[in-house]
């Protein structure tokens, strides 16, 4: 049996090697227009092997599907052909959002926030009438003493206007598995806010316990590393690459769109089915979110009658 | 008879306090335009040793 080293070892052949002009002449001979017209894919096959690992990658899910409908905001904001784009499989398109008034981008917001004496920007969307969400990592950081301080969330953001008003967090909530262990796999939290927020912004829908691959994605946020500068809402479209929890899509956004959604279009519907959570530093076009399970219903739950 | 604690799961939720007083009001005299200049991103980046440590918790 083949070991993995023996399955990687590049295969070559030498088909020309007497007398190339003779083997081109040979081919050019034989690929008429007509064969190659009646030419036939070759079939791809997937050895038990390579099966088994990706269904190891890819398990499925643990918990009972669950959804949550986006809801326009009061003054109008409808769904209109978002996700229509054609995608790049083996790339992103990353653009200025073009229309901040519509779903899913009305619901995405600057998120302001201070750890220790140090000010820091993220982004977030609203979930619930009175809730937001967010990373973890955007409202929770164990080095500088635990929750962050003096959150204000500003949906609509744009080069430093505020159309629709700013909500100050009362309440953080997170999950023990990034509070306690700082496992990127539960990089999720949601903030109360001081009054509704959800019929002026609308909220995102989400959905959970879905299979992992559910994109094409579209994440967004308001990237403020360079070449970005945190002052305009951004989107990054991109195709689900990998991964069953953290999963991982294409997306070049930088520092700042941490905590930002990653919306899905499915049977007309847009739902949150990710976030921005982390890349690794030499791969910055690869962005990872922890996968959208039971962690993101216990905190759903929590504030979803908030009034 | 005591009943037995079930044990905590990671995707349990853990809580802040609830912020006292008008949280609108102090965020927003905190958050001037010179405060929010001085913002950085939150960082995004992790290291590439922490890459195959499978929950993504640093070595």
């Amino acid at each position: 049996m083949a070991s993995r080293n023996d399955r990687n070892e590049v295969q070559s052949h030498s088909l020309v090697t007497e007398d190339a002009r003779t083997a081109m002449a040979e081919a050019a001979d034989y690929w008429t227009e007509q064969r190659m017209a009646e030419a036939q894919p070759v079939p791809v096959e997937i050895s038990d092997d390579a099966r088994r690992q990706m269904e190891e990658e890819s398990p499925e899910p643990e918990g009972e599907r669950a959804d949550q409908p986006s809801a326009a905001p009061e003054d109008g904001g409808a769904f209109a052909g978002f996700g229509d784009d054609e995608v790049d499989l083996a790339s992103y398109t990353t653009t200025k959002v073009p229309n901040r008034r519509i779903l899913p981008y009305c619901t995405v917001g600057k998120l302001f926030m201070r750890f220790g004496n140090s000010n820091y920007v993220g982004s977030a969307w609203s979930i619930a009438r009175r809730a937001v969400f967010t990373a973890g990592h955007c409202i929770f950081d164990r080095d500088t003493g635990g929750w962050a301080r003096t959150v204000l969330f500003v949906p609509q953001y744009h080069q430093g206007a505020e159309p629709v008003g700013r909500w100050a967090a009362t309440r953080m909530h997170s999950l023990i598995g990034w509070t306690r262990d700082r496992d990127f796999r539960y990089d999720m939290g949601v903030f109360e806010v001081d009054r509704a927020i959800g019929p002026t912004t609308g909220t995102l829908g989400w959905m959970a316990n879905y299979p992992p691959n559910q994109g094409p994605y579209t994440s967004i946020g308001y990237p403020a590393a360079p070449p970005f500068n945190g002052q305009e809402m951004w989107q990054s479209v991109g195709a689900y690459i990998n991964g069953s929890n953290p999963i991982q899509m294409h997306n070049n956004m930088t520092g700042g769109c941490s905590g930002g959604p990653w919306a899905v279009v499915k049977g007309g519907q847009v739902y949150a089915n990710g976030l921005n959570s982390f890349r690794y530093n030499s791969n910055p076009n690869t962005m990872y979110s922890p996968y959208f399970g039971q962690g993101l219903i216990n905190l759903y739950n929590l504030v979803k009658n908030l009034t | 008879m005591a009943r037995k604690k079930r044990p905590t799961r990671p995707e349990d939720v853990a809580s802040s306090g609830e912020i006292q007083g008008d949280a609108l009001a102090a965020a927003s005299d905190f958050w001037t335009e010179e405060e929010m200049k001085k913002a950085r991103p939150i960082s995004l980046d992790r290291n590439d040793r922490e890459k195959g440590n499978k929950n993504g918790k640093p070595e």
